[in-house]
């Protein structure tokens, strides 16, 4: 913290950022934290999964409270958890707020917020393209959900991160790609949230809602102009670069209706759906093997693979999914230790759960420097769906680099959405 | 010389080697008495008789608990790590002793920091090292021999390193040493016995900084003659984490967890003179090879400036496996009581330790080397006269007789990997007899065989070279020629050369060759490389047998390949070689499916 000779301590708190130093070893079996100003305490390295959990279920709520009007990123303290408006996240500068066409300067951080517009469907963001516009929304693939509707997915910047970004110039592609040191300050932050069309059969008072304006797509994933829609919050990534883990930790949570639990019968672990749930991704009777498949038949189109739907199916056609790896005990024991709390059991924010936090297990081996991540896999159904065998965040985003770029860009993709300047235009910093 | 007889710093601790193993061997058992055959590992492809499957099917049989339970059970049919990504680390291995050969002292002022091998850094930017040292096998059915590639070594902290070096370079064991006596079976591979040794020597140019107020560093760097630093580490007491129980319930919740191999580590730093051996350790060898206990273990032996070093960190096995299966850090303990050692020059005694000597107790913080002072007519005779190093047994342990092999031979190039058309490379054998250039004219036979599981003659029969060679008395070394045979370039696989003096079996040593074949995978010259033709031939293999791969680039996605198109590109390029970071890791890929890999991503016309 010591580094930071533009914050204090006291606004730091009501920032909502709120990590403190690793040097606090967070206790498993603490009461849950569910206070504002918030104070999220991580947890020494080599701590316990359950002690990450309970570091992650803070940054949830904290990041999760009403946010205060006018202010982007700092928690309405004399709200309760759960209160109408925008989330202390929902405040942060998204990357179409950051990164602007022609590589225009996007402002202070505090920007008047504008009306949500999502556009984009691709599930993997940009990581697997070289395609820098979003707009292209063909790219990467799709999730549709049981209701036959897109998942549309927003990323987005803390004020660390964000001014970290706009004081580097790191918006301008061509300044971002010749830059050969990338590294955030400690206390950055990202998210990245997913969310799925909530319909009449839906029932919205099991979500995070939020109106905006959404790009709709023909069968073959074109976008065909917009609509306005009501979304539930299915998924939100949450990643803080904190004192002691130069490697980020990666937390990730779900809405619970997403995809049936998993139990252990008879030696297996197979999904058990409860009864009476409409389930937003799974379905019953879908065949084993039809379960987490890419709906991408993959076109080689100029040097870009673009998805397209396979044979016999839309893009419209839903693509049913289960949980790979059961979220474990220790995990669910937190998960029921805070949605029981009486501040989360009033809000919405009961009907959500933490999948799992990763972290390195030795942060600090200079033999070893990606750290052990811990657990090896972590998979958000509604981001990792195709790919959950294979979904270890710290693993993937180690390869993180921008665009046109060798060098890495500290474990985040938020450069590949940088545009170039416009042609003749000089740079220039507000 | 080196470790024998210049300055030291001697180190222990822990080490945890990360390998995949389903690659291992070219069939997966299926069932009790059936087997599928799963990989082509000349080839690196899938067998023919796996293509039908899914991939999702063969992740299942390659998962599955073992079929065949009993003293060859691998945990799953796969073995006991599927997930491994091949890094090599040291953990909490810290500098106990520091001196001269006759003067190493418990204290000094490097005791105590810690020691890490490092990754590469990356080629073009320098950036990192974002990744560790990479054990691979040259031949990954073999057992007895593997390679550790690192990109330097660092003593202390990242802040403040007391020494820091970056340095591409390899290192491989070569001999399996009895180094845990007891159990006799246990929740484990049976190199649970075993040991690898292995050495490194670092030029003086790859050292980046290092701390000039440091006595016992300047005495390894700035000592008279010195052209580099010298690594001689030994892993040893190794098991998987998880017992077979916990792995199997681990891959049943598909939490897909990593299980690593841990143990322990004792290691030396030394200064390294011109003319020493790179990767060999130097000096004689003295060989407990006890055929009726099916123990074999050596020690190696320099006279210098009046003393008699010997590195006896092998020699000795340790009684018992470890009681805390995951302990790798508390200290090691002594070896096997086997009574007073005694350490002679033909029957001449020059030294007895007792088994409560510190030397002995607490061997593993001297590196396990012993320093013996020597009068003149001791040198003399030790010059002149094979060593031994013997001990009567005790109520739990039969006699110990590790007689010198007076002759010697051995190559710092253990392994070379050729490409199709690889013109051939020379080989040089060092001999010695009784540690010095030989008086006679002394023959050296050569042999081919395979090297491990790929026994039929297709798969490695395909190496020219003399069968027999002699050593000019007075000359401490013979190079020859080993060549391809004309016509071989559609063949891969592995070859050992084995070097034989006097007839002598213990005095064997090997040099392994891994060939590539040249393809055209059927794909007609000048076509567009598809999607399915790069993975069946190329990613496939890669992404069953290395899913560690898949959590940084899904190898299986055709959006994520092709848009990581560069990152891969730079990694099977030559700048990468002999880094770290080369893709595969294992070098796996011929040259000829890297070239396929390349007109895929560049959407260029196909030239096998």
């Amino acid at each position: 913290m010591s580094n930071w000779s533009r914050f204090t301590a006291l606004p730091l708190m009501l920032l909502g950022l709120g990590s403190l130093p690793a040097s606090a070893l967070q206790p498993a079996a603490a009461d849950a934290q569910t206070t504002c100003p918030p104070s999220a305490v991580v947890p020494a390295a080599g701590a316990s999964q359950a002690a990450f959990d309970q570091y992650s279920w803070q940054m949830f709520i904290n990041l999760n409270w009403p946010a205060k009007p006018g202010q982007r990123g700092v928690a309405d303290c004399s709200k309760p958890l759960g209160s109408s408006g925008s989330t202390v996240w929902q405040t942060y500068k998204s990357v179409s707020e950051t990164f602007l066409p022609g590589a225009r300067d996007p402002g202070p951080w505090n920007s008047k917020q504008q009306r949500k517009n999502l556009n984009l469907i691709n599930i993997a963001a940009l990581k697997n393209t070289q395609v820098v516009q979003s707009d292209n929304q063909a790219v990467g693939g799709w999730l549709i959900d049981q209701r036959g509707n897109p998942t549309y997915y927003d990323i987005a910047a803390n004020e660390v991160s964000y001014n970290y970004i706009v004081a580097n110039n790191f918006y301008n592609a061509a300044i971002v790609d010749a830059a050969k040191t990338i590294n955030f300050p400690q206390n950055a932050g990202e998210i990245k949230a997913s969310w799925r069309i909530l319909t009449s059969a839906d029932d919205s008072h099991r979500y995070l809602t939020m109106k905006a304006l959404v790009t709709r797509f023909d069968a073959q994933g074109q976008p065909n102009g917009t609509q306005e829609a009501n979304l539930g919050l299915v998924g939100l990534h949450i990643i803080s670069k904190v004192e002691g883990f130069p490697q980020w930790v990666w937390s990730t949570f779900e809405q619970i209706d997403n995809v049936p639990p998993k139990v252990k019968l008879g030696g297996k672990w197979v999904d058990q759906p409860v009864s009476g749930i409409f389930y937003s991704y799974f379905n019953a009777k879908a065949p084993a093997d039809s379960l987490n498949q890419s709906p991408c038949l993959w076109q080689q189109q100029g040097g870009n693979m673009v998805c397209t739907p396979k044979p016999g199916s839309s893009f419209s056609t839903p693509d049913p999914l289960n949980r790979v790896t059961p979220i474990t005990d220790a995990t669910l024991q937190i998960n029921a230790q805070y949605q029981s709390d009486p501040q989360v059991q009033q809000s919405v924010f009961k009907y959500y759960q933490l999948i799992t936090t990763q972290r390195p297990q030795s942060p600090d081996n200079p033999g070893n420097p990606l750290g052990q991540p811990t657990p090896s896999l972590s998979a958000n159904v509604t981001m990792e769906s195709y790919i959950q065998p294979s979904s270890s965040c710290m693993n993937c985003h180690s390869m993180a680099t921008p665009l046109n770029s060798q060098y890495k860009s500290d474990f985040s993709f938020l450069f590949r959405f940088a545009h170039a300047p416009a042609a003749g235009a000089a740079k220039d910093k507000e | 010389m080196s470790i024998l007889n210049g300055p030291r710093l001697n180190f222990w601790g822990g080490i945890s080697t990360d390998v995949s193993v389903p690659n291992n061997s070219p069939t997966l058992p299926n069932g009790i008495a059936t087997s599928l055959e799963l990989f082509e590992l000349t080839t690196s492809t899938v067998a023919e008789q796996a293509r039908t499957y899914s991939d999702d099917r063969l992740y299942e049989l390659i998962n599955t608990p073992d079929p065949r339970i009993g003293p060859n059970s691998r945990y799953t049919a796969g073995g006991w790590n599927h997930y491994g990504e091949h890094v090599v680390t040291l953990h909490n291995a810290l500098i106990s002793s520091q001196g001269t050969p006759g003067s190493i002292s418990l204290e000094g002022d490097m005791v105590g920091q810690p020691v890490y091998l490092l990754g590469s850094v990356t080629p073009g930017t320098g950036q990192g090292p974002y990744s560790g040292p990479m054990m691979v096998d040259l031949d990954p059915t073999g057992t007895t021999t593997t390679q550790i590639f690192v990109g330097g070594l660092q003593i202390g902290s990242s802040t403040a390193p007391q020494l820091l070096i970056r340095w591409n370079t390899v290192c491989s064991s070569f001999d399996v040493n009895t180094r845990v006596l007891e159990p006799a079976t246990m929740d484990s591979p049976g190199s649970f016995h075993g040991s690898g040794t292995f050495q490194l020597t670092f030029p003086l140019s790859s050292i980046v900084s290092y701390n000039k107020d440091s006595a016992g560093l300047k005495a390894l760097i700035e000592a008279p003659n010195a052209t580099g630093i010298v690594l001689r580490f030994v892993m040893f007491e190794m098991c998987p984490t998880l017992t077979t129980a916990q792995l199997n319930a681990d891959y049943a919740a598909n939490q897909f967890s990593p299980n690593p191999s841990i143990g322990r580590v004792i290691g030396t730093l030394a200064t390294a003179y011109a003319d020493e051996p790179q990767i060999c350790p130097p000096g004689r060898q003295l060989i407990n090879a006890d055929k009726d206990l099916n123990i074999s273990s050596v020690a190696y032996a320099e006279v210098a400036n009046g003393q008699l070093s010997l590195d006896m960190v092998n020699l000795i096995p340790k009684q018992t496996f470890r009681a805390v299966r995951d302990d790798i850090t508390s200290p090691i303990g002594p070896n096997a009581d086997y009574g007073t050692v005694t350490i002679a020059a033909g029957t001449t005694s020059l030294a007895s330790f007792a088994p409560s000597d510190p030397l002995l107790q607490d061997y593993y913080r001297y590196g396990g080397i012993i320093d013996v002072p020597l009068t003149t007519t001791q040198t003399q005779l030790v010059q002149s006269t094979p060593l031994g190093i013997s001990a009567p047994g005790s109520a739990r342990n039969p006699a110990l007789s590790a007689p010198e092999c007076p002759y010697r031979v051995y190559s710092d190039q253990r392994n070379t990997y050729l490409d199709p058309d690889n013109p051939g490379v020379q080989i040089t054998l060092q001999v010695r007899y009784l540690g010095a250039v030989v008086q006679d004219d002394t023959p050296i036979d050569i042999a081919a065989s395979a090297t491990a599981v790929y026994q039929a003659n297709r798969y490695w029969d395909f190496l020219e070279f003399p069968n027999s060679l002699t050593v000019p008395a007075g000359q401490p070394s013979v190079s020859f020629s080993v060549v391809p045979v004309a016509g071989s370039r559609v063949q891969a696989g592995f070859t050992t050369l084995t070097y034989t003096l006097d007839n002598n079996p213990l005095t064997q040593s090997f040099s392994n060759f891994r060939k590539y074949a040249w393809s055209d995978f059927g794909i007609p010259a000048g076509s567009i490389v598809t999607w399915e033709q790069a993975y069946q031939n190329v990613l496939r293999f890669h992404y069953l047998a290395f899913p560690a791969m898949s959590r940084y680039i899904q190898l299986n996605q055709p959006d994520a390949v092709m848009g990581y198109k560069q990152a891969i590109l730079a990694r099977i390029s030559p700048e990468y070689q002999n880094t770290t970071l080369y893709m595969s890791v294992v070098r796996s890929m011929s040259p000829s499916q890297r070239s396929l890999l390349t007109s895929y991503l560049n959407g260029t016309p196909w030239q096998p």
